[in-house]
């Protein structure tokens, strides 16, 4: 009864082996060709994710400028208006701040008595970052020397290098890519209290004061480099 | 990005409910055989410790969230809580007895006096082992279970072959139900790896988990990777045997169930390792420039396939072997009412649930989603008598299939169902307390 000792086998017959073993054989090929495959990726994932090599970043800098002067009378308040979008922005740079500088025609003679001006960047919708305290968005003068304003436009930016950690370059640079940020008008009042000469104008010959705003956009690229 | 909704508290009602059921029905019958009752008893167990991790699972998602990537959770989150580790702990467990299975069921492949004390030693000390090693490694090695399969996998696939081509050349249809079983049991074991079956041959899964281990800095350890690439490999060689068995088959007897349902896993397969092989850029970037997120349709299709195949289409198939095997007694008039409900309720669980799914992405109103759940509820309501007998119309042991098979006094010692169930009773409780205990005392996720 050769059949039907075969067929009590639950695992092999005599035709079932030949394909059951290249089955297995089969599998333990791939096994094997993935195994590799896996090893070699566990190594590279164990080194990328076990060190994060230091990253310095560098800035290069590039200003646009822009002026505007105005004669404003006294006691009068006026606001002056630079569209960013009137820059022109080279390729591979971003706004990371700006710059505006407030000075009096007046200079300081023999009355010394200079004209009270003071400026503010008014908060509106331009993209900045503007609660950021190395901003500067007010000032007052009336000792004839320029009132300088600043406003930091991109993040975490100062125009400093920097070192940073980070397990590649594309992450390293991740905070330093960003669009969007420097978009909109930057708005200054102005604003202008006539001091006459040694407290005395009887003829009201000292009542205006013209105004010159100088604003300074930086604009910055970065560059990378492995420090270790 | 679409908001999928997750699908693991249905598996969890629809698992417990089933394991839950299928105790109770064997528990009851005192007419089945002991190697009948032993399948049923862990199959019952399988799905109690599946659906008791998929509560533990739920319970992570609704308080921490799932992730949009694979539904998975985020680890650093989710570390070191009592409902991860006990959700770990009882896949492990689940993981073990579904190892030993195949040494049981359709076949006791030991065959000796002693085999269901080496059932219930084996589950116990794995068990123990497991829980033990996973708590004092912080679950750095977790997945190191999957080398158990590897046996089974063996009896599984030999099993399949070897009934397959004695069927094909005696033309014996008897012989069908054999090489099925050993192909359901691969599916249910197996099913999620299999339908990652071409990445796999073209080695392209080892990128995606490159990416989820850049993506949470956590380094799985080499067992680990072991583990994962071992599941995925014996799904892959699978899903291989059972596609070119059953086009085989098909050429020789014709086409059957079985066969499509495995052409559809085989297809689902081959159109996942081309969505994995176009979404490589995306894998890639964490390692090359910064984590890119998955196109929604991506994460939909997995959503649809994999994830649809372990947590739902699983217990309905086990619910098959179980029902179609007879596994549970289904002559016996007092189950018959349990056995309907259960079918009934599952299947209508499940299309409520792929209803909801579609819904999610697609924009259908709630009104026809409603009225094609009603459709559903009318057409199994009004079928109810005829889904059911075509599942248990036709069912038969093994036993009763192929007596030739069997030793005359092959194990049919009896069979103690108490001592079984109160032996896995104090595992589920064993992890639920160390569980606590580990987690209360501040030692895991450290």
């Amino acid at each position: 009864m050769v059949p039907a000792q075969e067929t009590r086998n639950p695992l092999f017959t005599k035709e079932s082996r030949t394909p059951t073993i290249v089955a297995f054989s089969l599998t333990l090929l791939l096994l094997v060709v993935t195994v590799g495959d896996f090893m070699d990726d566990l190594e590279v994932t164990a080194a990328f994710t076990s060190k994060s090599p230091e990253w310095r970043i560098d800035f290069d800098t590039q200003n646009e400028s822009m002026q505007v002067v105005e004669t404003l009378q006294d006691d009068e308040t006026r606001n002056v208006e630079f569209d960013l979008s009137e820059i022109n922005v080279p390729e591979g740079y971003l706004i990371g701040h700006i710059e505006a500088i407030v000075t009096s025609e007046e200079v300081e003679g023999f009355s010394g008595q200079c004209d009270s001006v003071a400026a503010d960047i008014i908060e509106n919708d331009l993209t900045a970052q503007w609660d950021s305290e190395e901003n500067n968005l007010s000032g007052q003068d009336s000792s004839c020397m320029p009132i300088v304003l600043e406003l930091v436009v991109y993040p975490d930016y100062n125009g400093e290098s920097m070192v940073v950690s980070a397990i590649n370059e594309y992450q390293a640079l991740l905070n330093w890519t960003l669009d969007g940020w420097g978009d909109g008008v930057l708005s200054i009042d102005l604003d202008l209290d006539v001091n006459a000469p040694l407290g005395f104008d009887p003829i009201g010959s000292d009542t205006d004061e013209e105004i010159t705003v100088d604003v300074t956009v930086t604009m910055f690229s970065v560059s990378i480099e492995k420090t270790d | 990005m679409v908001e999928i909704q997750s699908m693991v508290p249905i598996a969890a009602v629809v698992d417990l409910v089933l394991g839950i059921a299928t105790l109770s029905i064997i528990g009851r019958s005192k007419i089945e055989s002991s190697s009948n009752r032993i399948a049923g008893c862990m199959l019952g167990w399988i799905l109690i410790f599946l659906g008791l991790s998929y509560v533990m699972t739920a319970i992570l998602e609704f308080r921490y969230g799932a992730q949009s990537e694979f539904s998975s959770l985020d680890l650093n989150k989710v570390s070191g809580t009592f409902a991860f580790t006990t959700k770990n702990l009882l896949l492990s467990a689940a993981l073990v007895l579904m190892a030993l299975l195949p040494f049981f069921f359709p076949f006791r492949i030991i065959d000796r006096g002693w085999d269901v004390w080496f059932l219930i030693g084996a589950a116990c000390a794995a068990t123990a082992f497991f829980t033990t090693f996973h708590l004092l490694s912080d679950f750095n090695h977790i997945n190191l279970e999957n080398f158990l399969h590897v046996p089974g996998y063996l009896i599984l696939v030999a099993m399949y072959i070897r009934f397959i081509t004695t069927e094909v050349r005696d033309n014996d249809l008897k012989l069908r139900k054999i090489s099925m079983v050993a192909g359901l049991l691969l599916i249910g074991i197996h099913g999620e790896t299999m339908t990652y079956w071409l990445s796999q041959v073209l080695s392209l899964n080892d990128y995606f988990f490159q990416r989820q281990s850049i993506q949470t800095a956590l380094n799985p350890s080499l067992a680990s990777w072991g583990g994962v690439n071992m599941r995925l490999t014996l799904g892959t060689g699978a899903i291989l045997v059972l596609c070119a068995g059953e086009a085989w088959r098909t050429y020789k007897l014709g086409i059957s169930p079985f066969g499509v349902l495995t052409f559809i896993i085989f297809i689902i397969g081959f159109i996942a390792g081309i969505a994995d092989y176009a979404v490589m850029d995306i894998v890639r970037s964490c390692y090359e420039t910064s984590c890119q997120d998955f196109p929604a349709a991506y994460s939909i299709w997995y959503d649809f396939t994999s994830e649809a195949l372990v947590y739902l289409y699983t217990p309905i198939l086990f619910m098959f072997i179980l029902l179609h095997y007879d596994i549970v007694d289904t002559k016996r008039e007092e189950n018959r009412w349990l056995i309907r409900i259960i079918v009934i309720l599952m299947l209508l669980i499940v299309s409520s649930t792929i209803l909801e799914l579609i819904q999610s992405f697609l924009p259908i109103p709630d009104m026809i989603s409603s009225a094609a759940l009603a459709i559903v509820v009318g057409v199994f309501i009004g079928w109810e008598e005829k889904i059911v007998s075509s599942l248990i119309e036709g069912s038969a042991s093994i036993q009763e299939t192929v007596p030739d098979f069997i030793h005359a006094n092959s194990g049919e010692q009896e069979f103690n169902f108490k001592t079984f169930n109160l032996t896995f009773g104090c595992i589920t409780a064993f992890i639920f307390v160390v569980s606590l205990l580990f987690t209360g005392l501040g030692v895991m996720g450290g």
